[in-house]
């Protein structure tokens, strides 16, 4: 591929789009997503400090545990990373960067993907062991935490490392985008190489009244004014991106790039997944799509009886009725052990079969190829356990919001709430969506891992490298309809307490 | 004006929190009205059933006439809750409310009974339900 040839060349550009596209790219355009957002975020830490501590009854528990979370990887499967595309707490950093100015570079040792992996085996352990759903307090201050972290890591450093490298949200939002139908590019990549300011990457802030950039091609450049625009604070550039990761899609890169090169463009979903070097060959960004598809699997193990019976089991067998280091086991070793040493171990197996043990095909760098072929049996795990709360539970905002009105003596939609208001089907109807969901994300990474297989070891070999992974994902596809097929049970963790007393 | 416009908002956000008032309060404690769930240690489990109550007086009366109200909340949000009532009472104060678990986990069960003077009680309780 010469230099000059895009990435890719997608059939659509959702920024050339009628409305839509002048919405995104408008100076304000984010701001526009993220103030809805902003003043839903604040109503939920509200409701959560002053309202009634019930989950099922409070803003912060319902808007954080069943739509947030129901509509996010709906997002990421049908669009993109809207979420990190809206997210408020993106509004106080830029405050916070305008205060701070120029700050350090965020540790180099700390420049990957393990604190967010750390943060994510966090939050799901502390949302068991803390009993997160069940509290619109605690979720309140969940919120005011992101707010806060995302304020004080803006200050301190120069790029944007909460969203980076920190955000547990934002991780799982670039692992599954990974997987979206829209993705960054640039219409022609020879206006990149002759492009002076990169624009796209560096932004513009100057005390010019206006920024000069120098005229490449017929069209005059757009000029940016002397508030200057904003490069990508993720530090990608434009026409080298190949990946979703990492991509936050506030799209500061099409507002700045002083010739309307970027685009957003429609893609496979599969495409980036399936070419080599989409990702680097990092430990630490190929562990993150390796370790949430069985966080997936241990998430939604949390919800049915068979979890119950465990802890009884080790309580007894370690002597200790400790519910939070009961989970805590659990979840190290489902989320963080067993996958390192499930996909390091399918990894070194395909290189024995094959017998290819050496560069090109070590152990990481066969791990690192195997590893976006997680992505889609995680989607499709998390989808089916988030569809289910957000199907079964949509409903309940309406008179959720309803009373809270009511609270607030706000009597413009009467005065009597409806509470049967709650699922858009029936749990039962959405069991045939789940298994759609599971089968569908098993194939695609079964597709995946033998493509991948292909192109690393060649044809003939090929079967070698497949099998341990397509045994792998068949161990986890059999785990998620076991714990899918169970009867869903919202907690039932009192049974514990005083087990040993 | 911008500073003085942000504190004014901020002012309005703190002042609505402290006029905050549910639509349904709930009641003081009446140290004259006894309510009580007669459950024995039988595990509960989904499906239909029936809560027993008993109303008494602080004299340990029992009370008729009144209208027991039970509603179900499951502690994870996004569930619809279960409401049942029942009203009369036996003679020994007894009310007998039937119930559908809808499903098993963790509930919040309010009982709230509104005497025929008016007056009214509350109780909650944190019960566990099993799938079969």
């Amino acid at each position: 591929m010469s230099r000059a040839e895009p990435l890719y060349r997608p059939p659509l550009d959702a920024l050339r789009l009628p409305i839509i596209g002048r919405l995104l790219k408008a100076r304000r355009g984010r701001l526009f997503f993220q103030m809805p957002l902003l003043l839903i975020a604040l109503l939920l830490i509200y409701d959560g400090f002053t309202g009634e501590q019930l989950a099922s009854r409070n803003l912060a528990t319902v808007g954080a545990w069943v739509h947030y979370r129901g509509l996010v990887i709906l997002a990421l499967l049908l669009a993109g990373n809207l979420f990190c595309m809206s997210c408020p707490f993106t509004l106080p950093r830029t405050l916070a960067k305008r205060w701070a100015g120029k700050g350090k570079r965020f540790p180099r040792l700390l420049r990957n993907k393990w604190l967010a992996i750390g943060g994510l085996f966090l939050i799901f352990w502390l949302y068991e062991a803390t009993d997160m759903w069940a509290s619109p307090l605690l979720t309140a201050w969940v919120i005011v935490a992101y707010f806060v972290a995302a304020f004080a890591l803006e200050l301190l450093f120069s790029e944007s490392p909460f969203c980076k490298y920190v955000c547990p949200l934002g991780a799982f939002n670039f692992a599954y985008s990974t997987l979206s139908p829209l993705q960054i590019g640039v219409r022609d990549p020879k206006t990149c190489q002759s492009c002076v300011g990169k624009e796209c990457i560096n932004g513009s802030y100057s005390a010019q009244p206006v920024i000069v950039v120098e005229p490449i091609g017929e069209k005059p450049p757009i000029r940016h004014d002397a508030r200057g625009v904003l490069g990508c604070g993720t530090l990608l550039y434009a026409p080298q991106v190949k990946s979703n990761m990492d991509c936050t899609l506030c799209l500061d890169c099409a507002r700045a790039c002083p010739h309307d090169n970027v685009i957003l463009g429609l893609r496979s979903p599969l495409r980036e997944l399936q070419r080599p070097h989409s990702l680097p060959k990092r430990w630490d960004v190929n562990f993150l799509l390796v370790a949430l598809a069985f966080m997936g699997v241990v998430n939604a193990f949390g919800m049915v009886p068979p979890v119950y019976a465990l802890l009884r089991e080790m309580a007894l067998a370690l002597g200790t009725g400790a519910e939070w280091l009961l989970l805590l086991i659990i979840f190290f070793i489902g989320s963080l052990a067993l996958p390192a040493l499930l996909s390091i171990g399918a990894a070194w197996l395909a290189n024995l079969l094959t017998g290819r043990q050496r560069r090109p095909h070590g152990l990481r760098d066969t791990f690192a190829a195997f590893a976006p072929s997680f992505v889609p049996i995680g989607a499709g795990i998390w989808a089916a356990h988030y569809g289910f709360h957000f199907i079964v539970g949509a409903l309940t905002i309406v008179p959720v919001f309803h009373n809270f009105l009511l609270d607030h003596g706000v009597t413009l939609f009467g005065t009597q709430v409806n509470w049967q208001l709650g699922a858009l089907a029936e749990a039962d109807q959405f069991a045939v969506v789940q298994v759609i969901l599971l089968i569908g994300g098993y194939l695609l990474s079964l597709i995946l891992a033998r493509r991948i297989a292909v192109r690393e070891y060649g044809p003939a070999r090929a079967q070698g490298a497949f099998l341990p992974y397509a045994l792998l994902f068949l161990a986890l596809l059999l785990a998620a309809f076991f714990i899918f097929s169970q009867p869903m049970e919202m907690r039932g963790t009192a049974e514990l307490d005083g087990l040993l007393h | 004006m911008k500073s003085l416009l942000r504190a004014l908002l901020v002012l309005c956000a703190l002042s609505l929190s402290s006029c905050r008032q549910s639509a349904q309060p709930t009641p003081t404690p009446d140290p004259d009205i006894q309510l009580e769930w007669l459950r024995d240690d039988a595990p509960l489990h989904v499906g239909m059933d029936a809560l027993v109550f008993l109303l008494k007086n602080g004299r340990a009366e029992p009370i008729r006439g009144a209208v027991i109200e039970v509603r179900g909340d499951m502690t994870h949000a996004g569930m619809v809750p279960v409401n049942s009532k029942a009203e009369g009472g036996t003679e020994d104060g007894r009310y007998v409310v039937p119930f559908q678990w809808t499903m098993g986990g963790d509930w919040i069960v309010t009982v709230r009974a509104t005497l025929p003077d008016g007056r009214i009680a509350q109780r909650r309780y944190e019960v566990q339900v099993r799938t079969p």
